[in-house]
């Protein structure tokens, strides 16, 4: 996304921070599947991503009057989406579960076919990461964010995130095998 | 669709799938969102309620009412159940400027596939060989810097950091460094045995025949521990480059012969020199033949390292000297008269020393000898008095040719009629 929205985007964003309901149809109609695909991403399954999503939306409506158009609106909805995703999951444990990370084999939940790999199958295989590894992956690798700021995002410490992303990794190595 | 080499490819790979990605929601979804809309007063009255404790909240309320009036949130709040409180706090979300690089607009580059090839000269056996080529699907490089950009939590109003990034697209466009891969082996005609330095602009993973010596690295010195072609090759994001090298051995073999007590040993390849080693003592340098009497009983091991063709590996044969010299001692003295042991004989051959004493019990030499010719009677040193009947030891010293000098203390009867 440029710098400035197209001008239809910011027509639509100013109707719906004044309330616009079809507007945020059209908002929810066109941004959904990215913010849908982000909540994947960081759920275990469709249900809780469903729900993240909805939460999400819901946090961008009422906080929309509050974008400034000085960023990337997209830009602005990922980052909702991924602090809300991560938000569900500390709300559905009381803590992010370190310590049932340390098992030493997780054995894959559901099969991958080897062959080509693409982008479902990736994600098939990230949601099977424990939600430890799972979010400090994504947190890491796919959203670009530091050991530091996962570690304040998450509550937990810079190196734990270190030490998270190396067992995900591993993990996935394992998981991998047949594609190397 | 694309191969995936290592972990590092499948996360490149997938932070440029999931950039874009989309997923179309459950229908659903929106359902339960815009159920909201219907019944947004009662909902905001029934949440204000809730808050009535703080003036703050009752702000809050007012501010939330306000921006979404017509929208109708309280559906939410219902949704979560008791969980009330989170419908009203305000959001923090920490500013990331690399998140934000990354909703830029994409870069792509569209560069055709390129395909290298190497030609890789060979030796004295003028084969030529070709490396692989590949027609290479490059992943986008993202190049997101890395530096942590400090944060802080700030409320959803995010200045925007507008550097325009990269962006992974999901076409099947590929962007490809055109910088072609190539690398650089220290010594393309490398003997077995011998270390290689590859080198490389860039860093990758290096496999020789397909065994991964490394990761991540510009150079890297290995051992060909294989005769005849070994590939080497460097995987940098998804290119390949090969190169076949091929490892060079040949064997020398000695010739030996010999002449009255010498062995003559020299190369069958007649222009081949060799320092030679006889039991791993240096003997001669630079020769094409050596000579050596191995007086020494046993094996002997006579090596051969060719000087003159470095990829000849040493060779070596062993070469056994039989004894020589024989000793047989007995040990009676009957003085009878019969013929038989009538004197203490010690039949020797092939010696070198020999030296023989007799002591009686108490010690007292009877007699000595340097010969075994000089044979003992009896007597006291055979000249005088008659030793008694009765028990001696015989202490002979020899040495047979080609062994080590060797004493034997032997107890010896002596028989009188």
């Amino acid at each position: 996304m440029s710098t400035s929205e197209s001008h239809d985007e910011i027509s639509l964003i100013k109707a719906c921070s004044s309330g616009d309901n079809n507007a945020f149809k059209k908002i929810y109609d066109q941004h959904s599947p990215v913010m849908y695909s982000i909540c994947l991403r960081y759920m275990k399954n469709e249900d809780e991503a469903k729900d993240a999503l909805q939460e999400g939306f819901i946090k961008v409506f009422k906080n929309i009057g509050k974008f400034t158009f000085s960023g990337s609106f997209e830009g602005w909805m990922k980052r909702i989406f991924v602090h809300t995703s991560i938000e569900q999951i500390r709300k559905r444990k009381k803590h992010l579960d370190v310590s049932e990370l340390n098992s030493n084999e997780i054995k894959l939940t559901s099969k991958i076919e080897t062959g080509a790999m693409d982008a479902d199958k990736m994600m098939t295989l990230v949601q099977q990461l424990p939600e430890g590894y799972r979010t400090v992956f994504n947190l890491f690798i796919v959203d670009g964010y530091s050991h530091r700021e996962i570690g304040e995002q998450l509550g937990i410490n810079e190196n734990t995130s270190k030490s998270q992303l190396f067992k995900a990794r591993k993990q996935l190595q394992e998981w991998l095998k047949d594609w190397f | 669709m694309k191969k995936i080499d290592n972990i590092s490819d499948f996360e490149h790979l997938f932070k440029k799938e999931m950039s874009g990605h989309s997923t179309p929601p459950p229908a659903d979804a929106w359902a339960n969102v815009a159920a909201s809309t219907a019944g947004q007063s009662a909902g905001i009255l029934s949440q204000a309620s809730s808050f009535l404790g703080s003036a703050s909240n009752v702000l809050k309320v007012a501010l939330f009412a306000g921006g979404i009036a017509a929208v109708g949130i309280v559906i939410y709040t219902e949704n979560l159940g008791s969980d009330v409180s989170t419908a009203s706090t305000e959001i923090t979300i920490p500013v990331d400027k690399k998140e934000q690089k990354q909703e830029q607009t994409p870069d792509l580059q569209k560069v055709d596939v390129t395909t290298h090839k190497q030609n890789i000269q060979d030796t004295q056996d003028k084969n030529t060989q070709t490396s692989t080529k590949r027609n290479i699907e490059k992943a986008a490089k993202t190049t997101t810097p890395k530096t942590e950009v400090p944060k802080t939590p700030t409320k959803l109003e995010v200045t925007a950091n507008k550097t325009p990034a990269p962006i992974a697209d999901d076409t099947n466009e590929v962007l490809i460094d055109t910088k072609p891969l190539y690398f650089e082996i220290s010594n393309p005609k490398p003997c077995l045995g011998d270390k290689i330095t590859l080198n490389s602009q860039k860093a990758g993973s290096w496999y020789q025949d397909s065994i991964l010596l490394a990761t991540n690295v510009k150079i890297i010195t290995t051992t060909v521990t294989k005769k005849g072609a070994t590939v080497l090759s460097l995987i940098i994001g998804d290119t390949k480059t090969s190169k076949t090298i091929y490892v060079q051995r040949s064997e020398a073999q000695i010739v030996s012969a010999k002449q009255g007590n010498k062995h003559f040993f020299s190369l069958a390849e007649k222009s081949q020199i060799a320092n030679w080693y006889v039991d791993d003592k240096l003997i001669v340098t630079n020769a094409k033949e050596c000579t050596n009497a191995l007086t020494q009983v046993g094996e002997h091991i006579i090596r051969a390292v060719v000087t003159n063709s470095s990829c000849t590996a040493p060779t070596s044969i062993t070469v056994t000297t039989k004894p020589i010299g024989s000793i047989r001692i007995y040990n009676i003295i009957t003085i009878d008269g019969d013929g038989k042991n009538d004197e203490y004989d010690v039949e020797i051959d092939g010696y070198e020393n020999y030296s023989i004493q007799i002591f009686d019990l108490e010690n007292t030499l009877v007699f000595y000898a340097n010969e075994p010719a000089n044979k003992w009677n009896g007597r006291l040193y055979n000249e005088g008095t008659e030793c008694p009947a009765g028990s001696y030891v015989a202490k002979i010293s020899y040495t047979l040719i080609g062994e080590a000098p060797t004493t034997k203390n032997i107890k010896l009867i002596l028989k009188r009629p």
